[in-house]
């Protein structure tokens, strides 16, 4: 059992998206905190410390297989279970070239979206 | 350069035509034989060294105005990486004989040019040189030699047209595809939010009335079939770029099968499904991709039958370790020639065109699915009783 806070980062450009997630998330106990781009990924992750990181395919400005493969080559942050999401029929594919933990496509049932962020923040570390 | 005549050098017998269109143009132009015959040497001289070194040289025969005076001028164009010395006879001879001659050496080709200026007697002008022109244009092969040349230049020609036709039908094809493959992205997003707004309306705390959750049912079955539509659309431009992707799993069929038939049955409510399966075998498939076909096989049979009506989804092992799937409805049934065209891309019969909505899309995508598979797919109708559309998929080699 996973005993450190509910944190969760969201990068995701688009607007909606974003307070649908948060909304969600924020219901079901997560503190969240949201990106719309790429810029300074890795010093907003080790500042936010995110139990749960959800990653758009589309992310600016260097997509998110790109950001995926920084995060899980930094020390600091390899450890934190990434969400691939992305309305892309690859998704499968996209998630393992990126190295993302779990994937979840676009569009999404709202109780997937909670059970996955648990699931993932529950996982054996 | 005005150019009346080309002649492309490939062997000994350009050198003859080389000759024999120099004198011609320098007979035509009034000069005197003897300039005719230093000229057409000269041309055939550097056309002979060309041919020795190359077989895609090309000669030019026009002529160069400069201010009120004319040259007659032959250019020869060939491979920049062929270098000529005076050590070359042809090259050194040539350059004896016409009061003009330069080499120039270009990123793209090497050129040699033969000039002799024409006496101000002879009175040219644009007018006299286009009828010379188009005299050498249409006169006839001096030998079959040169008919053949022509003929083979023509074919050339068109087959390069041809190509270059087919370059741009396959580029805007590819733009096609891409367009659609970045659209249906695009319009993926918005049916996210629209359903993700819609359920979060119908799991408001405040209780909402029944009529505005009704609405809100709607909404949400309506998103479900854009989402649908908008995949179609994405899968049938991946198939034409041949990048469809499988990800293929083992799995126990029956359990995938029962799965599949009760989503299906809280889908379309109206229709009763009866299942009949054998024993439980392994296969390899992608689960999502197969889930497809189901949900279009079976949703094309609730579209085609009246409410109350039956579906019934069998199984059974063929010995050449196949599994046969068949879908029996009890629907409108399809003449002979819809169950011949029902798997083209777009296809629609006639009789459904304006009854049932619908863009041809998912049987395409479905055979396409079960073939990648390693199956098979093909139905039988009769009008007015139903139809069965049967697949079949390999069974895994390990069980």
């Amino acid at each position: 059992m996973n005993t450190a806070a509910k944190r969760i980062m969201i990068f995701d450009d688009d607007d909606d998206i974003q307070s649908i997630c948060t909304y969600i998330l924020e219901q079901d106990g997560w503190q969240v905190s949201v990106y719309g781009n790429c810029a300074g990924l890795i010093d907003h992750i080790t500042a936010f410390k995110p139990s749960v990181i959800l990653m758009d395919n589309w992310i600016p400005d260097e997509g998110g297989v790109n950001a995926t493969q920084r995060i899980k080559s930094t020390q600091d942050t390899k450890y934190i279970p990434v969400i691939y999401f992305s309305a892309n029929s690859d998704i499968e594919s996209l998630a393992k070239t990126a190295g993302a933990d779990m994937f979840l496509p676009k569009p999404f049932d709202l109780d997937e979206l909670k059970e996955i962020v648990n699931k993932a923040f529950h996982r054996p570390q | 350069m005005i150019k009346v005549v080309s002649i492309s050098l490939e062997n000994e017998m350009d050198l003859v035509l080389s000759h024999k269109r120099s004198m011609k143009v320098a007979e035509r132009l009034g000069l005197t034989v003897a300039t005719q015959t230093t000229f057409a040497t000269a041309v055939s001289e550097i056309a002979r060294t060309v041919i020795e070194h190359t077989d895609d040289g090309i000669l030019d025969i026009g002529l160069e105005q400069s201010k009120t005076r004319y040259s007659l001028m032959a250019t020869v164009t060939f491979n920049k990486d062929i270098r000529f010395t005076n050590s070359d006879a042809g090259f050194y001879y040539a350059q004896k004989l016409v009061p003009g001659f330069d080499l120039a050496e270009t990123e793209a080709a090497n050129m040699i040019t033969m000039k002799i200026g024409l006496p101000r007697s002879l009175k040219l002008d644009p007018v006299k040189i286009g009828i010379l022109k188009k005299d050498f244009e249409e006169e006839l092969p001096l030998n079959p030699y040169e008919e053949i040349k022509l003929r083979n230049m023509t074919l050339h020609r068109q087959a390069s047209e041809k190509d270059e036709a087919l370059r741009q039908s396959r580029l805007i094809d590819e733009k096609k595809n891409e367009f659609i493959s970045i659209a249906s992205h695009e319009l993926k997003t918005p049916i996210t939010v629209l359903k993700a707004y819609t359920q979060m309306a119908k799991a408001h705390k405040e209780p909402i009335n029944e009529h505005v959750q009704s609405l809100l049912t709607k909404i949400d079955v309506q998103s479900n079939k854009l989402l649908t539509l908008v995949q179609q659309l994405l899968d049938i431009s991946k198939i034409e770029n041949g990048n469809l992707q499988y990800n293929m799993k083992e799995v126990s069929f029956n359990d995938f099968l029962h799965a599949q038939v009760a989503i299906m049955r809280h889908i379309l409510p109206y229709h009763t499904f009866k299942t009949n399966f054998c024993d439980d075998v392994k296969v390899m498939i992608d689960g999502l991709r197969m889930e497809q076909v189901l949900a279009n096989l079976l949703g094309n049979a609730a579209k085609y039958s009246d409410r109350n009506t039956s579906i019934s989804v069998s199984t059974t092992l063929s010995e050449e370790g196949m599994i046969t799937i068949s879908i029996t409805d009890q629907g409108r049934g399809m003449s002979a020639e819809t169950t011949h065209s029902v798997f083209e891309k777009f296809y629609r019969a006639k009789d459904v065109l304006k009854s049932h909505t619908g863009l041809g899309m998912g049987l395409y995508i479905t055979s396409k699915i079960v073939n990648d598979h390693n199956g098979k797919i093909w139905v039988e109708s009769t009008e007015g009783s139903g139809s069965t559309f049967h697949f079949t998929i390999p069974l895994s080699t390990t069980s």
